[in-house]
């Protein structure tokens, strides 16, 4: 499980969280338009998926406080998922790899 | 035990009505063990409190200038459109998508797609948790709802703590639908949305009208991704991962949309629902039809089998594609707030603004708008009088 280490007041509201970060390839490239989403959580949350921007980037932010399973989903590649642990207040960085 | 069935319940008379069966439950033995501490659904009690309905919460915005809204009934026929089976293209798939339309079983409440196991909605309590995953039981600590009369009911019955626990555990069990040609799968739009941040998201949303799509508030209006949306791109019947060629009926860019004070404001969950209006030369609902909507009343939510259908960014498709496929599923409305419908329908990601309806007859009735998705109960925004009047406003004005 990933534990929150981002800033403090970086983009996160006072009651919720937020998780950012990059997905790439194995050799550290950029993948756009990675669908990006809220795979398991007990807490209430968007059903929402985000895409990956030009630098591979990504945000998920007004989440409650909790435990979530974060999944990462590509055309031609593996999905992957991590657990990751979201605190109010602050921004938890988690970086996805995905080889071929 | 219940009353008789109203078409037209305000909330006042749903909170008799409710409090008319939990005088009958009375002599229900009491719950021996507690599965959820006090403190758990002090907070969730303390939220909903907090959130205590407001009339200005329900005052409509919009990101641009808007008319008068006119008196609405209470239940909007759907249409099928002017043109059962138009699509682009070479007109191919159009005698499936005619024989898809043909007349539904006027008992089912449930549509028809190849692949879904029925008896699922029948299936105990015991069999629902034999089959689920014991690791994925949660306890209703983190349901959001904390509504008196919800939890009145709860104590009084304490055989629903375990429904509530059985709620979206277990296989995925959605089945994809094939042929989104045909009504309604059609009027079901694939939204890929733009924030001002420049961040990109996907969603779903419905036709309601010629030029009104419905979906969450939280698709229109992101809080933390600089209010409004920038652009929604709509695709109805979007039936695959290219978004050109997988797109039968093209697809439009809008940038006017509305939503209410109540989530764009106060961000209350319960007010999660808004709508993209569709340029005049893209009026999609003209031609593939839109669907009807209606503010039951408990009675008519509670215990009923609804449809969601909507477009998860993971798709199960064995190709691995990330989006762009419809999926659909069905189940039984769990518990039913002053505000929320909430039921154990798998949905995923990109599910937000899914129409949660109900087939009386042959005819589809949205219930509700899907807005959030938690291993505790997946729910969605309910549609009460203000709701109501609400979308039939932002229908009647783009025509």
């Amino acid at each position: 499980m990933e534990t929150p280490s981002g800033s403090p007041t970086s983009g996160a509201g006072e009651d919720t969280g937020a998780i950012e970060g990059t997905v790439t390839t194995a050799e550290g490239q950029p993948i756009t338009e990675a669908s990006v989403m809220v795979a398991r959580s007990a807490r209430p949350h968007r059903d929402l998926a985000f895409l990956t921007n030009a630098q591979g980037r990504y945000r998920l932010g007004d989440l409650l406080p909790g435990e979530y399973e974060i999944r990462v989903e590509t055309a031609d590649r593996p999905p992957q998922a991590k657990t990751v642990q979201v605190e109010a207040g602050r921004v938890t960085q988690l970086d996805f790899s995905l080889p071929d | 035990m219940a009353t008789k069935e109203k078409k037209t319940t305000t909330r006042e008379e749903s909170q008799e009505q409710s409090t008319g069966m939990l005088s009958e439950l009375a002599e229900e033995p009491e719950l021996e063990e507690e599965v959820y501490s006090a403190e758990a659904f002090t907070e969730y009690a303390e939220r909903e409190t907090e959130e205590a309905d407001d009339v200005e919460d329900h005052a409509p915005v919009s990101s641009a200038e808007t008319s008068e809204v006119e008196e609405t009934a209470d239940v909007e026929a759907p249409s099928v459109g002017e043109n059962g089976s138009l699509a682009k293209g070479d007109g191919a798939g159009h005698e499936e998508a005619e024989r898809m339309e043909a007349e539904p079983d006027l008992e089912s409440e449930l549509e028809i797609l190849e692949g879904f196991d029925p008896s699922i909605l029948e299936m105990t309590e015991a069999d629902l948790m034999e089959r689920a995953d014991e690791s994925q039981l949660l306890d209703a600590y983190h349901l959001e709802f904390g509504d008196p009369v919800v939890n009145e009911l709860l104590r009084q019955r304490p055989e629903l703590y375990r429904s509530m626990q059985e709620v979206i555990i277990g296989k995925d069990d959605r089945v994809r639908v094939g042929n989104t040609r045909a009504y309604p799968w059609r009027c079901i739009c694939q939204l890929t949305i733009e924030l001002k941040t420049g961040q990109m998201a996907v969603g779903t949303g419905w036709l309601v009208g010629p030029r009104t799509v419905i979906t969450a508030g939280h698709c229109v209006y992101m809080h933390d991704y600089g209010g409004w949306a920038k652009r929604v791109t709509v695709r109805p019947g979007r039936n695959g991962a290219n978004a050109s060629s997988d797109a039968p009926f093209g697809s439009a860019v809008s940038s006017r949309f509305h939503s209410v004070k109540g989530w764009t404001q106060n961000k209350k969950r319960s007010h999660d629902y808004g709508a993209i209006i569709l340029p005049k030369d893209a009026a999609f609902g003209k031609s593939l039809g839109y669907f009807g909507y209606a503010n039951y009343s408990l009675f008519s939510l509670l215990g009923r089998k609804v449809n969601l259908s909507g477009y998860p960014a993971g798709s199960n498709n064995p190709e691995n594609k990330p989006f762009g496929y419809q999926w659909w599923h069905a189940r039984v409305i769990k518990f039913v707030t002053s505000r929320r419908l909430i039921y154990n329908i798998d949905t995923q990601g990109g599910q937000s603004g899914s129409p949660v309806w109900r087939l009386i007859s042959g005819k589809r009735y949205v219930v509700g708008i899907h807005t959030n998705g938690s291993t505790a109960g997946n729910s969605a925004t309910r549609i009460v009088k203000p709701v109501f009047n609400n979308i039939k406003s932002w229908k009647n004005m783009y025509t």
